[in-house]
């Protein structure tokens, strides 16, 4: 797909308002969104390229979190500096998903949905029972917070927000830019063909699984190191931030945004963190409704808007075409017609 | 070996409500492709059906299997017509993240109108009876019979009737049926009937031993969907197999391994699809 020349500015332009965005807005509440908005997107770009080679992972959230017990657990019991555990924090969810997919990426795209809740169940189990490593229901706390202290610069983590805004912000664009990169190769195109016509591919000589696998693992990869960010952000990290709600309102983003573009994922994860701020205002009796809220919202965008929030421009245009291209006349005419009535 | 015996008979009673959960469930998943997230709250709708008649009207407990299997059946046709119909063709993925929405909105529905609090509902026998050294506990009995009915009778309607040859006429090729002037749409409708009925009776039977909740249904489909994979996609005597294998390894588990049981179940389930990933019974 070839854009026009200005369209290929807006990305660009997007990620310079999100540098400056903190001079403007550095209310921590705000600030607390827009990291959090930031992690997610992360997380849907995952969701996103798993769901183009035809599987959902509700279970994103458990490799974001076990990205986040990685990095604490290293920094507090072996003590690792932070920029050494970030990477690893990548890892060890990368080989976990490794080994979940030589069983899983075995099966349909509808029983891998179900083995994700499985596994959800299990790493949760595991998280709230193994409390010599994991500290159980209350989690572990406190993470030690990075500083970086070169070139006569001090930015310690432990004073502010917005150090931890611009680490989310750089993996998040890093991530996005790999994303984007791995969708124009070849190896997107395979994807994409996954999704579409598997046996054909298989036919042509590519190990469908391998390239499944691939997805999964990379996908998982950038979650734990937007886990990796999350944990000495929030200081406190316990099981209960990484259960499946979460893994289905990532995946309610990436729908609602349009599951035939990655562009789609973003905006769905920024359509959802908006819906969030709504509840937030909304009274707090209302907090018990919300689970429905997201569950109508999840049927009739599957009924009635199955190409999402990107795809409705392109069907507004076509609807507008059709009903004001009926008459392919020259506007001159139609003014004529204006007059005429 | 009187605990052995107990632990037997609480087998038993559980493989038969994961059988009866797994088959409804294998049903539209053989046929429609497609996980129904929403199987658990037909269950747990049932189990309020039983609530409401049995404990608030203290109507008779024979009339509960009766007006749930017509309550479940209803949400099931609706499932049929406004979901699974319309989206017939677009895949296995975006139906069952549609019935997983349902299964939200339903829970929540229930979470309002009742409460999150878990109802009691008095159970069909109370006591036990002596076998030897071993006791029997009466409870148990019902599921047991129950259970057994609903196998037998959906065996013999999948077997013997002209319209159990149709679903399994569906089962294996749903356009070659269509061809032969069968009525697809109808025939669906039926099947979603015999898989609420199903549940239904799930619902009731569990909930004369437990508590009824609004999420009572999600730890059942987690079990469920397991039997069904360890069984075969789509396979009634996989379902048979695969539930009483769960059943017997989820309460010697239970009683041998204590919390450990989760792991240890879900372990099993995993080394039976890494030696068979088809399943104990499906075909290739």
């Amino acid at each position: 797909m070839k854009l026009p020349k200005w369209q290929t500015y807006i990305p660009l332009l997007f990620i310079i308002f999100m540098f400056v965005l903190p001079l403007f807005m550095n209310s921590p509440r705000y600030l607390n969104l827009l990291n959090q908005l930031l992690l997610n997107i992360i997380l849907a770009m995952g969701v996103y390229s798993v769901w183009s080679v035809g599987f959902i992972n509700a279970a994103q959230p458990i490799f974001y979190g076990l990205g986040s017990y990685t990095v604490a657990l290293l920094m507090m019991r072996a003590h690792f500096p932070f920029w050494l555990a970030f990477p690893m924090a990548g890892v060890i969810p990368a080989v976990v998903a490794l080994l979940f997919g030589l069983i899983g990426l075995k099966m349909k795209g509808a029983y891998f949905l179900f083995l994700t809740i499985a596994l959800d169940g299990l790493i949760s189990w595991l998280f709230i029972s193994w409390k010599g490593l994991f500290g159980g229901q209350l989690g572990i706390f406190p993470v030690p917070q990075p500083r970086i202290q070169a070139f006569g610069l001090d930015i310690n983590f432990a004073t502010s927000r917005t150090p931890y805004y611009y680490l989310a912000l750089v993996t998040a664009v890093i991530t996005c830019l790999v994303y984007f990169k791995m969708f124009n190769s070849r190896l997107g195109r395979v994807w994409e063909s996954i999704g579409k016509t598997e046996d054909l591919l298989a036919n042509t000589g590519i190990s469908v699984f391998t390239q499944k696998q691939i997805a999964l693992a990379v996908s998982c990869f950038f979650a734990g190191l937007a886990g990796a960010i999350w944990a000495p952000y929030i200081t406190i990290i316990t099981p209960s931030q990484f259960g499946l709600w979460q893994g289905i309102t990532i995946v309610l983003g990436v729908l609602v945004g349009g599951i035939y573009s990655p562009l789609g994922a973003i905006i769905g994860t920024i359509f959802m963190a908006a819906l969030n701020l709504v509840f937030t205002y909304l009274p707090s009796q209302t907090v018990q409704y919300q689970p429905m809220a997201l569950g109508f919202i999840l049927v009739l965008v599957l009924l009635f808007m199955p190409t999402g929030i990107l795809g409705l421009s392109g069907r507004v245009q076509n609807r507008i075409k059709e009903l004001t291209g009926r008459k392919t006349a020259p506007p001159s005419i139609n003014k004529d017609d204006v007059k005429a009535v | 070996m009187a605990q052995i015996f107990q632990v037997i008979v609480n087998a038993l009673s559980l493989s038969l409500i994961y059988i009866l959960f797994a088959t409804g469930l294998t049903l539209i998943m053989g046929i429609f492709d497609v996980c129904n997230f929403a199987y658990g709250e037909f269950v747990m709708v049932g189990g309020i059906a039983t609530y409401l008649i049995v404990a608030k009207s203290g109507l008779p407990y024979i009339v509960a299997p009766f007006a749930a299997m017509i309550i479940v059946s209803l949400i099931g046709i609706i499932f049929e017509k406004g979901i699974f119909y319309p989206m017939r063709n677009r895949g296995g993925l975006e139906p069952a993240l549609a019935t997983f929405g349902s299964s939200t909105i339903m829970q929540t529905a229930v979470l309002i109108l009742f409460g999150g609090m878990p109802l009691g509902v008095p159970s069909i026998m109370s006591g036990q009876f002596k076998i030897g050294s071993a006791y029997f506990p009466m409870d148990r009995l019902p599921i047991i019979i129950g259970g057994f009915l609903m196998i037998t009778l959906l065996f013999l309607f999948v077997q013997k009737t002209k319209l159990g040859l149709a679903i399994r006429a569906l089962q294996q090729d749903q356009d070659a049926a269509a061809l032969q002037g069968m009525n697809i749409a109808s025939i669906r409708v039926v099947v979603w009937v015999v898989a609420s009925c199903l549940a239904a009776v799930a619902g009731v039977l569990l909930s004369s031993i437990s508590y009824v909740s609004p999420t009572m249904g999600s730890g059942y489909l987690l079990k469920g969907f397991a039997v069904v994979i360890m069984g075969g996609l789509g396979s009634i005597p996989g379902a048979l197999v695969g539930g009483f294998v769960l059943g017997f390894v989820d309460s010697f588990g239970q009683t041998y391994l204590g919390s450990y049981s989760y792991m240890f179940a879900f372990a099993f389930i995993m080394l039976v699809l890494i030696v068979r990933p088809q399943g104990l019974m499906g075909k290739r």
